[in-house]
Order: C-alpha cells, then structure tokens, then sequence
C-alpha cells in the first residue's frame, strides 16, 4: 500500500495496513453517509495519536494490531494476514468481534475503533452530512 | 506571568516560597491565595496554555491539545472505564462542564464518623465555598440556556414527579455554545485559566506550562523543592533537554487523582502505609440516549444543565450531557454501516447522563512514569445502574422518546415502554455496561490516622514535612456529588492552613 511506505514515526507498515484494513470495514464506503475516508490524513492521524499517548499505550496498541493482522485471522481458520484479506472476510471477523460476549475480545474492536471512528466523524464534509453546524466558531478557528 | 515551557532554551534555577505541581481545580486557587498573601508561588503544568482565541469548537482537535493521552486514559479490571483527564493550563477546569456543588452536609458527617476526621466541617468550608463560587460566578442555569436535550428530561421528569433542578456552574455571559469540555470558545466558563490564575498572576505567581515535574527534593524528611524538565514538539509531549529545578519552603502536589499518586510512588513517599494510590473513586457514569420524531440540535444550550437528584439518598443522580459525532460516534451500540445510519438520526437524538456515588473502589499502580488504572465495580453499584438506566428510559418515553438506547451490551433498544421490563431481568455484569468516568478521587486520601491515610487534616503529608497534597486525591470517599467547587474550597482552606503556620513551616 502506498500510503504505508511513506516515511512516519509510528503508523507504518503494519501498523498502517492494519488500521486501513480495519477501517474499511469499520466505515465501509457509501451506506448512508456518502462521504469517503481519506485514508492518508487518517493515517497521519493515527501517527499523531500514537505519538500522543506516550510509549507504554503506544507498545500496547502496536501489538494489538500485530495481534489483529497476524494472529486474528488463524482464530477464524484464515491464513493470510487480515490486511490482505477480502473485505467480506474482514467484516465478519470485525462484526464477530463487536458481538462478542467476551468483553477481552470485545475491547479488541473498542480500542482499534477509538483509532478511526472520532477522526472520521470530525471532518467537515461527514459532519455537514450529520446536519451538524460546522465552523460555528470559524472566526476563532482561524485566529488559532 | 505564563512561560511556554518549549521555548524555554536552558536549564533554570529558582528559589520560591511555595512550588505548585498542576494548575487545575487543586493547584490555581492555592496558587492564589498564598501569592495575594505575599508568597512568590511558581506553579509548573505539564499541558500548555489555551484560551478562546484556540477554543473553536472541533472537539477532535481539542483532545489532542487539551487532554491526557488524547482522551485514551482507561481503567482495567471487571469492566474497561473511559477517564478522561485533562493536560492544559486550568487543569481539567479548562475542558469540564462546570457543574458546581457543594460538598453535601452527609459527606462531611461519615468523614468525621468513619474517617476520624474532626476539624473539616460544613461551618468550616461555607466561606471557602462562598468565596468559590463569587470568583467563579457560580449561578443557577436559566431555562432558555438549557438547550433541548435538558429541557426534554427535565419534562420526562416532572411528569414522572420526579425531583429536579437546573445545576449551578460557573459561568459568566454564556451563550450556551454547547461545547464546554473541548475549551469554551467565549471562555465564560469560568475555569481557572480565566479566574483564579489571571488573579494569582496580578500578586506576581509564576506559571510554566509544558513543565512536567518529576522529583520532589527531600532533606531530614523534609520537602525543599521539585526537580523537572520541559516539553517540546507541537503538542509539548516529548521530553526537552532543559530541565528546571525550584526550591521552595512548601512544596504542593495538585497533580490531580492519577497522577499525584505516581508523583507521590516515584518518590517514595507513603511507603510506610502503601496507602498512596489506593481508594480510587471515580463516579462511574453511564448514558441513556432516546430517538425523538422531533429535530433536537441537542448541541445548542449547556450540555450539563438539569439534574434529577430524586434518588441521590440511593447514590444515584442524573446529569445532562450532550456529545459531538466524533466523540458519540465511539459510544454508540452499532457496527458499520449502522452507525453511520444512527449518526443521521444524530439531530433526533437525546442523551442524558446517570453518576453513580460509589462504593467500588480502585487503585492507580505505576509502571515507569505511566498509571495502571484498576478498578473493579462491585454488585452495588452495578445494581445502581440497572435502577438508574431503568429510571432514564422511563423519563425519556414520558418526554415522547420513540427508542431509547439503554448502554448495555446486547441491549440495543428498548421500542416501547412495555420493553423496559428487559432492564430487570437482563443478567447484568459489569463489563457489559457502557461506562465512563470523570471524576477520579481519593488515592492520597485525608485522614486522622497516619496507619490509614496519607496526608492530615491541613493535607500536609505524614511521611514528609512541608509537603502538601491539594487536589481531588485527598478525599477519603467519593462525594456523590460533581467535586471541583469541593476541591477548590479545600484548596483555599489548606492554603490558609499554610499561611497560619507559615513561620513554623519556614524555620
Ligand atoms: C469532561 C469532564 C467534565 C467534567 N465536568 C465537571 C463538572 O461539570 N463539575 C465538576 O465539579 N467536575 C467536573 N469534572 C471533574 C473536575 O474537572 C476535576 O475533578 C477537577 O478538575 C480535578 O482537579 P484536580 O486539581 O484534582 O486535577 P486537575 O484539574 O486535573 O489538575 C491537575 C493538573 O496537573 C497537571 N500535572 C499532572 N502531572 C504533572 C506533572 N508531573 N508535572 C506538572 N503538571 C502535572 C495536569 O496536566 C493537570 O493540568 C469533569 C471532568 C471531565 C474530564
């Protein structure tokens, strides 16, 4: 994946294939809200958030979406890492997760979707979608 | 005087009277009074300082600047709870609701009966409270300032026949910009950016922000001063070469409930009891959120107006809230596609808060310089809330709610009031509870008993002289009530303690 190669602190590599593959699923493309996800600024996102939660959540996030990408799929008999996987695929092991009645595993999609969902529901186009008043203190934005 | 701590471009020496550690609801008033009374007070804040030429309302953008971790802070254990803190000068002042209460009359009577605690009492704190609430503008919410979203509970409530009124804040012209935890962009919440450290300023108190303290000097069992280092980058959280070394006759600690214990750990104090860090209280708080036919533009009006206090005497009470989409969008009970559906009802929705007064408790454990949270919430409390959301969801179909999203795990809505019998007999476990937190306490708590508590009635610490703990840490049980008006009184209070014995402090 493109956007993956390019050179950031902490959300590259699988880091990055994971949180795209995740997102995908997550906010899938159309249904309702016709407003698509700009994967590269959720990406530098997601870099800024890892650097903002300091080194032992970072770890600990990190190896979450190791966990997702590489170990998750063999859970549910599939042998390729969940990044690569179909998007039907990953919307079923993802939809599996929300479900559960584990809450351990349950918080396995809490957290990875902490990563995406506050991103995507702030950015102006999706909130004009919502009918929710962008800009409504615009003059002080700008002054910041 | 404020200093940006990352452009600060050596390492600094500076002798003080007293050394403040936080700026928030602990640290501004005590910083206010000592420097009116002539003391040279530095205070050091670890977040960076913000007003309302930043505060624009993008509540994505202010977590990032204003809140710990970016708004991740969890606690571990029965049940996963959202805690946010705030990092930024004013404390988590600058991003609260604003709510104002009083230390209830029936707190401060188990402190004394349970806790041995005799000189704190109500007659004691009224002028503390007094003045608070003059410097804050502490006033009733008009009605019009409510916003639908209050407004339509409050009327739920009232035909139910249920006890409520509209909260007191501090506030000064507000116009209900409806977004006072990401920063009030008219600054008329009047957090302590805008009230007690502009005033501790004029007596000559010094702030440096992006300033993270990290070791408190001690001598013969006496504090003398703090050691620490800047913060650089955009966001001030990664460590800068310069470091700062204050000494002080009075060192204070306000680093708020989860990080005034590892401060507190990472120096070793409270050893002899292992009392430090443990007694965590956090007012666990859950929301229930109705579908209305009717257009809401729930995010006009103060989102924490109305409270149903009908069964406070059951530790129960009810408090607005309101979320912007990128915040509701992680608490909402759907997947995928849903949400998306859910979020184009968000103008239809409403939500309104339930704050458990708790009898769980919880500990902050320290690994390196981070807090592990644990806490564990017991069948009590967990009962409170199957009552409490129960309560809820009856108000909102009296208010014509046509859903009601209870946030419990495998509930998603109730469609009818005939439904609401699901809340009792649902097998109910902690961690299917929809849960988070925003007012942590206790973990140094007050007391008589040097084998029981950490700091005394004055909040001077047991195991070193000099040394001071004021802020939501030391109270020895949570207050059933919103806490910052309570932890700005004690503050005033222990700073006039402070003052009283200030030559003995100094020899
Ligand atoms: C979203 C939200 C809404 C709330 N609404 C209300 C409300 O309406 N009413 C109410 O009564 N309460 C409310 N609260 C809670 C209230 O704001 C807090 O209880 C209160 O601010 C706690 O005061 P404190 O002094 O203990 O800590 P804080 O106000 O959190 O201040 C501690 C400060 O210490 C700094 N610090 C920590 N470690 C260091 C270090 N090592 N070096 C330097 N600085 C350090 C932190 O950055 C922070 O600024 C709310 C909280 C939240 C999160």
């Amino acid at each position: 994946m493109k956007i993956c190669k390019k050179k950031r602190r902490f959300a590259r590599g699988f880091v990055c294939r994971t949180v795209i593959a995740i997102s995908e699923v997550v906010i899938p493309e159309g249904e309702g809200i016709d407003v698509p996800l700009d994967k590269e600024e959720l990406i530098e996102e997601v870099d800024t958030f890892l650097l903002l939660v300091g080194p032992l959540k970072r770890f600990f996030i990190k190896l979450l979406l190791w966990f997702i990408n590489y170990l998750l799929p063999i859970l549910f008999l599939r042998f390729k890492p969940f990044s690569r996987l179909s998007f039907e695929t990953r919307y079923r092991i993802m939809k599996r997760i929300h479900d559960s009645k584990i809450f351990s595993i349950r918080g396995i999609y809490i957290l990875t979707s902490m990563l995406i969902l506050p991103y995507y529901y702030s950015r102006n186009n999706v909130l004009n979608a919502i009918g929710y008043p962008v800009n409504r203190f615009k003059s002080k934005s700008e002054a910041a | 005087m404020i200093i940006d701590g990352r452009k600060v471009e050596k390492n600094i020496k500076i002798d003080a009277d007293v050394v403040i550690i936080g700026s928030g609801a602990g640290g501004a008033p005590a910083a206010y009074r000592l420097a009116k009374n002539g003391k040279k007070v530095v205070v050091v804040e670890e977040g960076g300082h913000f007003t309302k030429n930043v505060f624009n309302g993008d509540s994505y953008e202010m977590v990032k600047l204003m809140y710990r971790d970016a708004g991740s802070v969890l606690t571990l254990g029965n049940t996963g709870i959202l805690l946010p803190l705030g990092r930024t000068l004013g404390g988590t002042t600058t991003i609260n609701s604003g709510t104002m209460f009083r230390t209830p009359n029936e707190v401060i009577d188990e402190w004394r009966r349970d806790y041995g605690i005799k000189t704190i009492t109500s007659d004691l704190l009224k002028p503390y409270f007094e003045e608070v609430e003059e410097i804050t503008h502490t006033m009733e919410v008009p009605w019009e300032l409510m916003g639908r979203n209050n407004q339509l509970f409050a009327e739920g409530a009232q035909k139910l026949g249920l006890h409520g009124f509209p909260l007191k804040r501090n506030m000064k012209d507000c116009k209900g910009s409806g977004v006072c935890p990401f920063g009030c962009p008219e600054d008329a919440k009047q957090a302590m950016h805008v009230t007690y450290i502009p005033r501790s300023e004029q007596y000559g108190a010094i702030y440096y922000t992006y300033a993270h303290a990290e070791k408190i000097i001690i001598k013969n069992s006496r504090a003398i001063g703090i050691k620490g280092h800047f913060m650089k980058g955009k966001y001030g959280v990664e460590k800068s070469i310069y470091t700062f070394e204050i000494r002080a006759t009075v060192v204070i600690v306000s680093a708020g409930a989860i990080y005034t214990p590892v401060i507190l750990k990472r120096n070793g104090i409270g050893r002899h009891n292992n009392m430090v860090g443990k007694n965590l209280r956090i007012h666990p708080a859950a929301k229930v959120m109705g579908y209305f036919d009717e257009e809401l533009s729930s995010w006009y009006g103060i989102p924490q107006a109305y409270c149903v206090d009908e069964f406070a005497d059951e530790w129960i009470i009810f408090e607005g809230f309101w979320l912007p989409p990128s915040m509701l969008s992680i608490a909402l009970p759907s997947f995928g596609k849903d949400i998306k559906k859910m979020m184009l009802d968000y103008n239809h929705l409403a939500g309104f808060g339930i704050m458990v007064h708790d009898s769980s408790s919880g500990m902050v454990k320290v690994a390196g310089e981070t807090p592990l949270l644990f806490y564990n919430m017991n069948k009590e409390d967990l009962e409170k809330f199957r009552k409490a959301i129960r309560i809820a969801s009856e108000v909102y179909f009296a208010a014509g709610a046509k859903k009601i999203y209870p946030p419990i795990f495998s509930l998603e809505s109730i469609n009818s009031p005939s439904q609401l019998s699901k809340i009792d007999t649902i097998k109910l476990k902690p961690d299917m509870l929809e849960l988070s937190a925003f007012h942590p306490m206790g973990t140094a708590r007050m007391g008589s008993d040097p084998k029981e508590a950490v700091v005394n009635e004055e909040l001077e610490t047991f195991d070193v002289n000099n040394l001071f703990v004021i802020d939501a840490s030391i109270f020895p049980t949570s207050l059933g009530v919103n806490p910052q008006e309570s932890i700005m009184a004690f503050s005033s209070y222990a700073a006039d303690r402070i003052i009283a014995r200030w030559d003995s402090l100094s020899r």
